[in-house]
C-alpha cells in the first residue's frame, strides 16, 4: 500500500468510531475503502458516506485525492458481502 | 442573491437535480459519467450543470449539501448521494424511488 492509501486508511479509522478500514490501492491514486463500523447500525447510508468522506474534505478540495470509491457496512452486513470482496 | 439562494432556486426548477463535471453528453469525470450511464436506464428527466464552469457554485453545493465531491445527485432538494451511492441504490433496484423522491 502506498503512503497516500495508508494515510487514507489512517484519517478513517481515527474519525469513524469503532471502524475496520480496508483499503483497495491498485495505483498510488484510485482507492476502494471498506469501512466496517458499529456505528453505522440505524444509520441511512448517506449519512454513513459522508461520516467516512468529510474526514478527507481537506484532500479532495486540494485534489490530492479525488479518486475515492467507498462502500461502507455494519459488522453483520459486512459478514454476509465481504466474501464478495476481500 | 447569494450563493445559498441560487442553489435554492436552481433546486425548485430542477426537482431532479445532476450537479456534475462536465455534462451528461461530454463528461469530465469517469465517477459523474458512471452517473449520467446509470441515469440512462431511467426515463427520468434530470437538469444537470457543470461544476467545473463555476467554481463560486462549486464551493457552495459543498457547503449547502455538507459533501466533499462530485457527482451530487440531488432530488427534490434532498441530496441522494454521489457515485457510490447512486450505484449501490441502482445495483439494489431502489433508485427508481429515490428519483420519485421516495
Amino acid at each position: 500500500m502506498t503512503e497516500k492509501g495508508a494515510f487514507i486508511k489512517r484519517t478513517i479509522e481515527e474519525a469513524v468510531p469503532n471502524a475496520t478500514v480496508h483499503i483497495y490501492d491498485p495505483d498510488g491514486e484510485h482507492f476502494q475503502a471498506f469501512v466496517i463500523s458499529e456505528d453505522f447500525v440505524g444509520i441511512p447510508k448517506l449519512k454513513q458516506h459522508r461520516m467516512v468522506m468529510n474526514t478527507l474534505k481537506d484532500r479532495f478540495a486540494t485534489n490530492e485525492v479525488h479518486a475515492l470509491g467507498l462502500k461502507t457496512f455494519t459488522p453483520e452486513k459486512w459478514e454476509v458481502a465481504k466474501s464478495n470482496y476481500m | 442573491m447569494d450563493i445559498k439562494e441560487k442553489i435554492k432556486a436552481d433546486l425548485d426548477a430542477n426537482p431532479v437535480k445532476l450537479y456534475m463535471k462536465g455534462s451528461p453528453s461530454f463528461p469530465q469525470c469517469g465517477f459523474s459519467k458512471h452517473v449520467v450511464d446509470i441515469l440512462a436506464n431511467y426515463d427520468t428527466e434530470f437538469g444537470s450543470s457543470n461544476i467545473l464552469e463555476d467554481p463560486e457554485i462549486r464551493q457552495g453545493l459543498k457547503d449547502y449539501f455538507d459533501w466533499p465531491t462530485f457527482p451530487m445527485l440531488v432530488v427534490n432538494g434532498e441530496l441522494v448521494g454521489g457515485c457510490d451511492i447512486i450505484s449501490e441504490l441502482h445495483a439494489d433496484g431502489e433508485l427508481a424511488d429515490a428519483l420519485k423522491g421516495e
